[in-house]
């Protein structure tokens, strides 16, 4: 039961085989038995039992919601929760408890969900290793002195040990596909404008994206469904229909022209993953893609406006705590986010210019292709505390190399899906990673989960802890 | 010219900040090469464009923003 999907839990819970009280009771068991693990900064028990309690009521009565309806989930601690202690995994906000709830709250408790807690993060996310110096490092359930990834890394690795059916996170340059790479699960950036940041604590206003982490690809437009549409709260949000995301989990895939990014960021890589990559594209080729090499121009100025513009977009959010409360930041975090301080507003202009350019380029690159495919992370998750790894021969700093293959998307803000396509060195997992055109998650989904039914990794579970 | 800590604490005192030296010293590295990566970005084609913001890519169909 802790590791069955939304889909064949929705089954039993709409038919009454199954209790939302049993399942969350199951649940929150877990959450016990992986305390270790450190995925959670504040577990609603009462609430979630109270809430199981009254979506039981609901089904029993014949008002069923849909497939959400009963179902455990988690949300990351940077999302509001009315009248619960929303922490951002800083001491800053250590007692911080929000007045409203987010946007995606809302459409979770709407579709009848059960809040199990909210997930550890790396401070204010702005890391990849979830190492959080107030609130402890979260653990890979994997490999317990491995990092998940982050910043959502409690729901990473919330998802990967069955303590909850899904998690939301946020993504600014991979932080829900890194967790969902390094923990073996699926994680879904959404496009720029599907999904409402009403309520999300921003780590940079124009790179955030929420989306779900899950155990399949179904699962994930499961949750992109209930959460997608337009909020009059958030004006960046696009007044676009929502597809039928679920739908798209049947389509056919064969004939899709699929890009493989043949630059250094996207194709140096440690061996393990390499050769899970390939064998990756030799399924899909077996689908019936039709694979070839593509390249996009200008990537290390991509990055280097991408970083900016992090830089001076979070150094404006924290910029009266970082002058009145330095001392109430973890070093590493204090000393990510005074550098922005110090970018000019016409070289923030100049990043947003180039960004403008990007979004030229990716928009000419599709012209010819229907999707991308890359390697999630070029790395299996490092050790707590590794601060450099070894790719092909070259040590590089742990963050910069976690991030290389999922910042691009965040720049376009084009979707793209991080999902199980094997194991690395240590037996850890590793992740393929798909995107498409911004607004296109159909083509996401359709490609993640025809590569899902033709492969065995989001079967694979870590082992239970002793 | 690459900027130092000295350069640093200089520019921190014009924006109000206060800054130990420790901090200038491990910031003064980092500020300069985001200088020097976004000054880089002037040898590309983005005189005349645009920033993109709200950063929304354009689509098939353009869509219509909520008032």
């Amino acid at each position: 039961m802790a590791y069955e999907s939304i889909t064949g839990l929705a089954e039993r819970l709409q038919s009454g085989e199954l209790s939302p009280a049993a399942l969350t009771e199951a649940a929150l068991a877990r959450i016990e038995r992986w305390r270790s693990l450190n995925a959670f900064i504040t577990v609603t028990g009462d609430l979630a039992r109270a809430q199981a309690e009254q979506t039981g009521r609901e089904i029993a009565a014949g008002h069923y919601r849909g497939p959400l309806h009963g179902v455990p989930v988690s949300l990351k601690d940077l999302i509001d929760t009315r009248g619960i202690r929303t922490t951002c995994g800083s001491r800053v906000l250590a007692e911080h408890v929000p007045a409203r709830d987010a946007t995606v709250t809302v459409r979770l408790r709407d579709a009848g969900a059960v809040l199990l807690g909210k997930a550890a993060l790396h401070e204010f996310a702005f890391g990849i290793t979830n190492n959080n110096a107030h609130f402890g490092p979260t653990c890979n359930p994997w490999g317990l002195d491995r990092i998940p990834g982050g910043s959502s890394g409690g729901g990473g690795a919330a998802v990967a040990a069955g303590l909850g059916a899904a998690s939301i996170g946020t993504d600014t340059g991979g932080s829900i596909r890194i967790p969902a790479a390094l923990c073996g699960v699926v994680g879904l950036k959404p496009s720029y404008g599907r999904v409402s940041t009403y309520g999300v604590f921003p780590l940079s206003w124009s790179l955030d994206h929420p989306g779900p982490l899950t155990r399949t690809v179904e699962d994930a437009a499961i949750l992109l469904q209930t959460i997608a549409g337009p909020d009059p709260h958030d004006r960046t949000t696009l007044e676009q229909p929502v597809p039928d995301f679920r739908a798209a989990v049947r389509r056919d895939v064969r004939g899709l022209r699929v890009g493989i990014l043949d630059d250094s960021y996207h194709r140096q890589v440690e061996p393990g993953v390499g050769i899970a990559f390939e064998a990756a594209l030799e399924v899909l080729r077996g689908l019936g893609l039709r694979l070839q090499t593509v390249t996009l121009p200008h990537m290390p100025e991509t990055f280097a406006a991408q970083l900016a513009i992090i830089q001076a977009e979070s150094a404006s959010v924290h910029e009266r705590w970082l002058r009145e409360r330095p001392g109430e930041y973890g070093p590493e975090t204090l000393d990510r986010l005074r550098p922005g301080l110090f970018v000019t507003a016409a070289q923030y202009l100049r990043a947003q210019k180039l960004r403008a350019l990007a979004f030229e380029e990716y928009a000419e690159l599709f012209q010819g292709i229907d999707a991308l495919v890359t390697p999630s992370v070029p790395a299996v998750a490092p050790r707590i505390g590794q601060d450099t790894i070894d790719l092909a021969g070259e040590i590089l700093e742990t963050r910069a190399v976690i991030t290389r293959c999922s910042r691009l998307f965040n720049f376009v803000g084009a979707p793209a899906m991080s999902l199980p396509c094997g194991f690395g060195a240590g037996g850890m997992p590793v992740g393929l990673q798909i995107a498409a055109r911004p607004m296109d998650e159909e083509t996401v989904v359709a490609i993640g989960a025809a590569y899902e039914r033709a492969t065995p990794w989001h079967t694979r579970r870590p082992p239970e802890p002793e | 010219m690459p900027l130092d800590a000295a350069g640093l604490a200089q520019l921190a005192r014009m924006l109000g900040l206060s800054l130990p030296q420790d901090a200038l010293d491990r910031l003064a590295p980092v500020v300069s090469k985001m200088y020097a990566d976004l000054d880089r970005l002037r040898a590309l084609p983005i005189d005349d464009r645009r920033p993109a913001l709200p950063p929304l890519a354009d689509l098939p169909r353009r869509p219509e923003k909520l008032r």
